[in-house]
């Protein structure tokens, strides 16, 4: 029993010692203001395929870039001149407006007056001629055109007027003939001559008109005075059939043609291998046509680069083609350029009909033209020797990331380089309120290394920041100044369209939970 | 008797070595408890009969794992908590970590012998279990980041069985001779709520070299109640919740989830001072009706994320970096990743959920009158893992009116679960008191499990038989 109530004993003493140990500031969690959590974080931010075609895309290139039969990008330009040469421009320009005028005074005293005596009082004959030096007209057809004739006399009497123009022949082939009775002392007449075909007499037509009088016994006055006025108006044709001299023509014409897509060039130039330009025409004349060039060049400031292989570079324009027809043009096999090409200029002279006069004898109708179409195109086929572009960011409106609670900052740029192109890029953080560079990204330029024979080399990049404050420096600065270059190593190297970049971009950090709860 | 003694204390201990979870309540080893049959239906007691109302027993029981004050924060001179201490929580968690709870309430019971060899007991009780498992990566990951797993998986895993029920069962205790008893009781069950999530698991591979993610991911979780409710999800209008608290609805629901179990003991005494038993507890199930709700997520393929079943991430590509340049919203792009986790609401016809098991073996030897020591090993069968758990305890009664019990229980990573109960018996009335882990009630810093259990019985008939006497004496 003794030792019973010695056990109960300490038992008892023993629970009451451990329950004086309990600590009720334990659970007044009001003081609780740390989390002790750091982690180590990657994340992987990018990762993308990039052809060439794909970051010109980005800097707003263009529909200008293509991708060529073999695979190969390339920059094309296209414009064209709609009309060379139109035949109807052409053909109402042979007969300009026509104005005749003319008049006569004489005394009447030797005019009889005797009842039923008939008198010509005025005759006189227009001669139209077409340009010799320009066409040999066999018969021409109008389109359009207008003849006016107007006739002033001091007469009262009735008198007769008739018209007369045997080269100019109605759709039925009728010779132009009438006769109208005038009085009151002036004649008008206006004819339309739409539809009329007019068969010259060596190059040229006459308009004859004449003034009849039958006496009544009313006595004249002393002096009769007659004044007349024609006019052609408004002559187009529809058809021509005859011989032409040569027509000339110049040939000048000029495009925008912008390769600055990236950023400001610094240094270095492209030569761009197999340079093409493309034309298409269509000459609906029944007659070859040429165009002698005499300039063709792409342009910018501080460079100009031509791509004509001879000067001048003769280009045939076959006759009778209704649709756009290639024809050959023979250009440089490669030239030299900038990024900072901004205009294509071409420029020369065309010729229709060169055997001109003693030529045969051709119909030209009013719908016939010939029009020029160019393609200009350059395959990013080529040889680079460190070209330099540099570009700025602005990072003003950027908003800051707050790195506070992060450390040991690691990115990892994996580059998966596809091109045939080496290039190498350094990006500086510059404070444009101090004008100073606060750092750069790498230490040093850091060269990625082109495909060999197509297989992609993988070049990885670390940008490893320990330093917050380091860190902090470069985001705190408002621009980002970026330098780039490319090379071809020596070597002509072609831009496939299939070739990419393949960029992967990973970030791993440390990051203290409590300095971003506390932040 | 020695070697019985070595052979079994041997066995216990082997047990052991892996232990973790909930453990036998310390009453099952005090001598005048009436309610030792709750953890074997073969165990005897000292009592003719007794009866008890709402408060014949309470017990509570909820084991922490690691996550345990001293684990999670770090105190001042003052002793108020300062840090969070995240990195040392994760540090000290295991591949995977339990968290459990159980819950029991005597609503009413009553227990009489009938006859010299059976003893039959009525008892009704409330009860609630929870077994969550969590795998170490589901703190890791977040708290220790994606690098920490580039040489293997982040592997989230996390799983729950949450029981609340009421079961009403009878038990049946018969002697067969002096060394040999049984026992069975058979339990109707009925379910007042559930949540099983079968599997919320997740796996994130990290690239070491670009930090590419790829996570393969799938949940399913099952939830019911007698309160009658319904869960919806959108995309546009998100979750939500609604719950019909009317309590005619709510009781009309009562029976709704009926469920079967069934308790199994068996006893053996080679000698008077020694009785070795057996139990097997709790093997049952509920079927979960009333309100049943699905929630499933599995990876869905909504685009070039998808690959194979898992969501890969390498970083953006070149169409969605350009859609940012050109202004669009972040969280336009953020919206479109979550057509990948998409998450399916719907009721269901119903589910079947045990209720967590357990078996025991139990060893008490009487060395002196009304003084015993006892070892028990348990291994409870929660859904998704097994709890084993070593017990040993003293238990000594003094002046046939006072009971003390002592218990310590091994577990694997908790090794302070010193436990102390105590009961008074007053000739009809019996008091008791106790826990299986004492220090957490003075040193809850460092606990890692929190039990108690309290009670006040009626009895009648009791103290006839401290130690069965040996067929000697009885002559």
């Amino acid at each position: 029993m003794m030792k019973n109530n010695k056990i109960l004993i300490a038992l008892l003493l023993s629970a009451t010692l451990l329950t004086a140990c309990f600590d009720k500031n334990n659970f007044d969690f009001s003081h609780l203001n740390n989390v002790d959590a750091e982690g180590s974080w990657g994340i992987p931010l990018i990762n993308a395929s990039y052809s060439i075609g794909d970051i010109l895309s980005m800097a707003d290139a263009p529909e200008h870039l293509t991708t060529g039969e073999d695979g190969v990008l390339q920059i094309e330009y296209e414009f064209s001149k709609d009309s060379l040469l139109s035949a109807s421009q052409f053909m109402n320009g042979l007969l300009d407006e026509v104005h005749f005028s003319g008049g006569l005074s004489f005394p009447t005293y030797e005019i009889p007056i005797d009842e039923g005596t008939h008198l010509t009082l005025y005759k006189d004959t227009i001669e139209v001629s077409f340009p010799s030096d320009q066409v040999s007209v066999s018969s021409a057809s109008l389109k359009s055109g207008m003849l006016t004739l107007s006739i002033q006399y001091n007469l009262s009497h009735q008198v007769s007027v008739s018209v007369t123009c045997p080269q100019l022949q109605n759709a039925g082939g009728q010779p132009f003939h009438i006769e109208e009775v005038s009085t009151g002392g002036h004649f008008e007449m206006t004819l339309n001559l739409a539809n009329y075909k007019i068969a010259p007499n060596n190059n040229s037509f006459s308009i004859s008109f004449e003034v009849s009088y039958t006496a009544d016994g009313t006595p004249l006055p002393s002096q009769l005075v007659f004044n007349y006025e024609a006019n052609l108006l408004n002559i187009n044709f529809s058809e021509i059939r005859g011989k032409f001299a040569t027509i000339n023509l110049p040939l000048d014409m000029s495009t925008d043609f912008n390769l600055d897509y990236l950023a400001n060039h610094l240094t270095g130039t492209i030569e761009i291998m197999d340079p093409v330009i493309a034309l298409e025409i269509m000459n609906t004349f029944p007659v070859d046509a040429k165009a002698d060039l005499y300039e063709a060049y792409l342009s910018g400031p501080r460079i100009t680069s031509s791509l004509l292989a001879s000067n001048p570079t003769t280009i045939w324009l076959p006759a009778n083609t209704s649709s756009f027809t290639d024809v050959p043009f023979p250009i440089a096999s490669h030239i030299t350029i900038t990024p900072n090409i901004e205009s294509f200029t071409l420029s020369g002279e065309a010729a229709v009909n060169t055997s001109g006069m003693s030529g045969p004898e051709l119909v030209i109708t009013e719908d016939q033209i010939i029009h020029l179409r160019f393609k200009v195109t350059l395959p990013i086929k080529m040889r680079v020797d460190q070209l330099t572009f540099c570009d700025t960011l602005d990072m003003g409106d950027i908003e800051i990331p707050d790195i506070n609670g992060f450390s040991n900052i690691l990115l990892r740029l994996g580059i998966h380089n596809g091109l045939p192109l080496t290039f190498a890029a350094q990006a500086y953080f510059y404070d444009s309120r101090t004008h100073t560079v606060k750092d750069s990204l790498f230490t040093a330029y850091q060269p990625v290394m082109c495909a060999i024979n197509g297989v992609p080399r993988l070049t990885e990049l670390f940008v490893s920041k320990d330093n917050l404050e380091e860190v902090q420096r470069m985001l705190n600065c408002d621009k980002i100044i970026i330098k780039a270059m490319l090379d071809t190593e020596g070597k002509p190297a072609a831009i496939m369209a299939d070739q990419k970049l393949k960029v992967e971009l990973g970030a791993s950090f440390n990051m203290n939970v409590n300095s971003l709860v506390n932040n | 008797m020695r070697r019985y003694i070595t052979l079994l204390t041997l066995f216990c201990f082997c047990a052991s070595l892996s232990l973790k979870g909930q453990t036998p309540d310390i009453t099952s080893f005090m001598r005048i408890s009436p309610f030792q049959h709750f953890d074997n239906p073969s165990c005897s007691t000292i009592y003719d009969g007794y009866f008890s109302l709402p408060t014949g027993q309470i017990h509570f029981d909820a084991s922490f794992g690691p996550l345990r004050y001293n684990n999670l924060f770090e105190t001042d001179a003052n002793g108020y908590p300062v840090t969070v201490t995240a990195n040392k929580f994760v540090n000290q968690l295991s591949k995977n970590n339990f968290l459990g709870v159980n819950t029991s309430v005597e609503l009413w019971g009553f227990g009489f012998r009938a006859g010299k060899k059976f003893f039959v007991t009525v008892d009704h009780r409330l009860r609630l279990n929870a077994d969550i498992r969590y795998s170490k990566d589901l703190f890791g990951l977040p708290v220790l980041g994606n690098m920490a797993y580039v040489d293997h998986p982040a592997d989230i895993n996390l799983s729950a069985n949450i029981n609340a029920y009421h079961e009403l069962g009878v038990s049946f205790r018969h002697e067969v001779n002096e060394e040999w008893s049984w026992g069975i009781r058979p339990k109707l069950l009925f379910g007042l709520a559930n949540v099983r999530a079968d599997k919320i698991s997740a796996q994130l591979y990290t690239d070491p070299d670009n930090y590419s993610l790829t996570m393969y991911y799938d949940a399913l979780i099952k939830a019911a109640a007698i309160v009658p409710f319904s869960m919806t999800f959108d995309r546009e209008n998100g979750f939500s919740f609604d719950a019909d608290m009317n309590t005619q609805a709510i009781l009309g629901n009562l029976f709704k989830n009926p469920g079967f179990g069934m308790d199994l003991g068996l006893s053996y005494r080679p000698i008077p001072e020694l009785n070795l038993s057996f139990s097997a507890m709790d093997l049952g199930f509920i079927f979960w009706k009333s309100s049943a709700t699905e929630m499933s997520s599995q990876l869905y393929d909504a685009g070039h994320f998808y690959n194979e079943g898992a969501f890969e991430f390498s970083g953006l590509t070149q169409e969605e970096i350009q859609h940012l340049a050109n202004g669009e919203d972040v969280q336009e792009l953020l919206d479109t990743l979550a057509y990948y986790f998409p998450l399916d609401v719907h009721a269901s016809d119903g589910y079947f959920a045990p209720i967590p098991a357990r078996v025991a073996l139990q060893a008490d030897y009487e060395f002196a009158k009304g003084q015993r020591v006892s070892a028990a090993a348990q291994l409870r069968f929660a859904s998704h893992y097994v709890q084993p758990s070593l017990t040993v305890a003293y238990d000594g009664c003094f002046f046939n009116m006072i009971d003390i019990c002592v218990a310590y229980t091994m577990q694997r990573r908790s090794y302070d679960n010193l436990g102390l109960g105590i009961g008074f018996n007053l000739g009809f009335l019996n008091i008791y008191a106790g826990t299986q882990n004492i220090i957490s009630a003075i040193c809850l810093k460092n606990c890692s499990r929190l039990t108690a259990t309290a009670g006040l019985v009626f009895n009648w008939g009791h103290m006839k038989e401290l130690r069965k006497k040996k067929p000697e004496q009885n002559n």
